[in-house]
This record gives structure tokens, sequence and C-alpha cells, in this order.
């Protein structure tokens, strides 16, 4: 009987789940000890997100601003 | 005995990149140069519409939200052909076939900024902008990527109309129309983008084949594609003057028009004639250029006020 952990070709956690599902970032029960250049790498990320979702309200706020000026200035011109 | 699997897989294997990944891997997912041409000619849109731009705020946010669409599309792009990318020379470095960031996440990105660009431009630019943004890139992605690219050598041609679309995006944000003049720019890009994508094909021949990727050259040949590079050249160069007959243009774009479209054409019959990838490379660099000073040749008119 072929020994799961020694099999040369598939690398398999006991739920058989294979390093291709760790690739694409599906559960493999693995833990992963973050590098610090990774952590690095992580926190660039939060931060970009973090910022990103912050420039997007800003943008639909502007708009909904600009919006509710122009309809003010068209109901008073009216 | 249930941690030794583990420790197999922690010995083996490299960090994968993607867990390094830092967040220009996934601005490069928005194809920023590509985004340019998008927003320039979007601008022009704007800018060449009837009467003065009603609230430039909300034509600024119109067009930040049109270039979040051109990034969206780009991204889904690039999700969709990251089988083939990683085959090419030209795409190998893109940041899925590089390893740098998993397919699934460009794939989420896509959505996201499509879902949230066409939302925006609803609110900045109304609905018949936003809807026409949507359609832009349901056709990039869709109809483009996913059934021509890869089943025809007519892919450009017709997957052309979603890069001509971003003037007639930009039109109707400001004027809540899309009358004739807005197609007239369609038109221009879309007639200009046959021979410039057909140049490049020529030069990238050996990638498209590896790719299984059926461009002209790939299918037709090498000669039938230098002439019909030749038939599109004409066509664009005789069509594009005609745009000065209506308001939208005026005499530096007619004669920006004529001037370059010569060289245009005399570009386009050495391709034919020599039918190297010397004058291809030519040819390509030289139809940037071309579009550029065309769509600039409109914008100083508007701003300077002598067009129509």
């Amino acid at each position: 009987m072929a020994d799961e952990t020694t099999s040369p070709e598939v690398k398999h956690d006991p739920r058989g789940l294979g390093i291709n599902d760790a690739r694409e970032g599906l559960p493999t029960g693995e833990m992963h000890e973050q590098s610090p250049e990774e952590k690095k790498a992580q926190d660039r990320r939060n931060i970009a997100i973090a910022l990103a979702v912050v420039a997007f309200a800003a943008l639909v706020f502007a708009t909904t601003i600009l919006r509710l000026a122009e309809n003010l200035n068209s109901a008073g011109a009216s | 005995m249930a941690t030794e699997p583990m420790t197999d897989i922690a010995q083996d294997q490299t960090v994968p990149s993607h867990l390094t990944a830092q967040p220009s891997d996934y601005a490069a997912l928005l194809k920023p140069r590509v985004m340019s041409l998008s927003i320039f000619t979007a601008l022009v849109g704007m800018v060449v519409a009837q009467g003065p731009v009603p609230n430039w705020g909300l034509a600024i946010l119109s067009t930040i939200a049109i270039a979040l669409g051109a990034g969206a599309s780009a991204a889904l792009n690039m999700w969709w052909d990251s089988d083939i990318d990683g085959l090419m020379s030209r795409t190998s470095k893109r940041p899925i076939p590089a390893g740098k960031v998993p397919a699934a996440e460009a794939f989420g990105l896509g959505i996201v900024l499509s879902a949230l660009s066409v939302w925006l431009l609803a609110l900045s630019g109304g609905y018949l902008a936003a809807g026409l943004l949507a359609i832009t890139i349901g056709f990039y992605v869709v109809v483009y990527s996913m059934f021509l690219k890869r089943r025809t050598p007519q892919n450009i041609v017709i997957g052309g109309a979603a890069g001509a679309l971003p003037p007639v995006v930009g039109y109707a944000a400001v004027t809540g129309s899309a009358p004739l003049e807005a197609w007239l720019l369609f038109g221009l890009i879309f007639l200009w983008t046959p021979p410039h994508f057909w140049a490049l094909s020529l030069l990238k021949k050996a990638d498209y084949e590896a790719a299984g990727v059926p461009m002209m050259p790939n299918v037709k040949g090498d000669a039938v594609t230098r002439e019909e590079i030749w038939r599109y050249s004409i066509i664009l160069v005789v069509c594009a003057p005609f745009i000065a007959l209506v308001p939208l243009a005026g005499w530096l774009y007619a004669a920006t028009s004529i001037v370059l479209g010569v060289e245009f054409l005399r570009q386009a019959w050495n391709l034919r004639q020599k039918a190297d990838t010397k004058s291809a490379g030519r040819l390509f660099g030289f139809s940037i250029l071309y579009l550029f000073a065309l769509f600039l040749a409109l914008l100083i008119e508007h701003w300077v006020g002598i067009h129509g």
C-alpha cells in the first residue's frame, strides 16, 4: 500500500487537498508562518485597499454634492 | 502523523510569489497605458460635445469612472487570457502569468471595478453613459476576449468597437445623448484599429502562433495581412478628413488628418512593398501618433474656439 506522505508526485494534506489548492487560496488546513517580507507586502496591500475604499467614498460623496448643487441651481433658476 | 504531509509541502515548495505581491502588481492588471488612451479619447468626447462642458467637476468624475471601467475590462481580459499570456513574450510578464496575482483575484478585481465604475458613471454622467460603459466592458470581455479572439482573424476588426466607444461614453456623460457626431469619433477609432493591430501582429507573429491565437498573419499569411493593412489604411485616411464637414471639427483637424494621413499611407505602402518587420514597427508606432494627433487637434480647436 503506497504511503501518501512519501509519494513524490502528490502532496496532500490529510483531507485530500493538494498543494495546488493552497496556490489558489483554497483552504487546505495548513498553517503558514508569514516571513517579514510577506508581512510587509500584506501590510502594503491592506493600506492600498483602505486608501482605495476611502478614495471611492470621496468620489461618490463629491458626485452627490455636485449633483445636489446642480439640481438646486436649476430649481432656483426655474 | 497528520503533520507530516504539511512538513513535506513546506520543505519542497518555494514561497508562492503572490504572497509578496505589491499594490503595483494589482495596478498593472488595469493596463495603465491602454487606460490612458481611453481617458484621453473620452475626455476629447466630452470637450467636443455641443456647447461648453456644463459642469467640469462632474465631467472629471465621469472621466475617472470611465478610466475605472477601462481598467476593469483590462483586469477581466487578463483573467480570461491568463492561460495564453504566459506563452507570449509580450504578455508573459503580466501579473497573472508571472505568478504575482492569482487569476481568481484578478477576476474579483475586474468584477468589482466594473460594477463600481458603471455605478459611479450613472451618478456623475447619467444612465446613457453608464449603459454605454457597461456595454463597452461587456463587449470587450465577452464578445472580443471570450468569443472572437481565439476564433477568427477578424477578431480585432469587430472587437475594435470596444476600444472605439470611450469618446461616445464621454460625449454622453456631458450631454445625456449620443448623436451622429459622437459616433463619427467612434468610427475614426474603429477604422484605425485594424491597421494598427495588424502591424503589431506582424511583429509578434511567433507569439500568436505559440499561443494559438488566429491573428491575420498566422491564418492568411504576411502578404495578405500587408494588403489588408494597405486597404484599411486607405479607408481610414480617406474617411478621417470628412469629420471636418460637421461642426465637430475645423480646419486644424482637417489639415492634421490630411498631412498625417499622407504619411500614414506612405508607411502602409512601404510595408506593402518592403515586407519587413522594420516597416511594420514604424507603421505601428506612427499609427499611435496619428490617432493621438487627430484627437489633440480636436481638443485644441474646442479649447481655442476655432472648430466648425
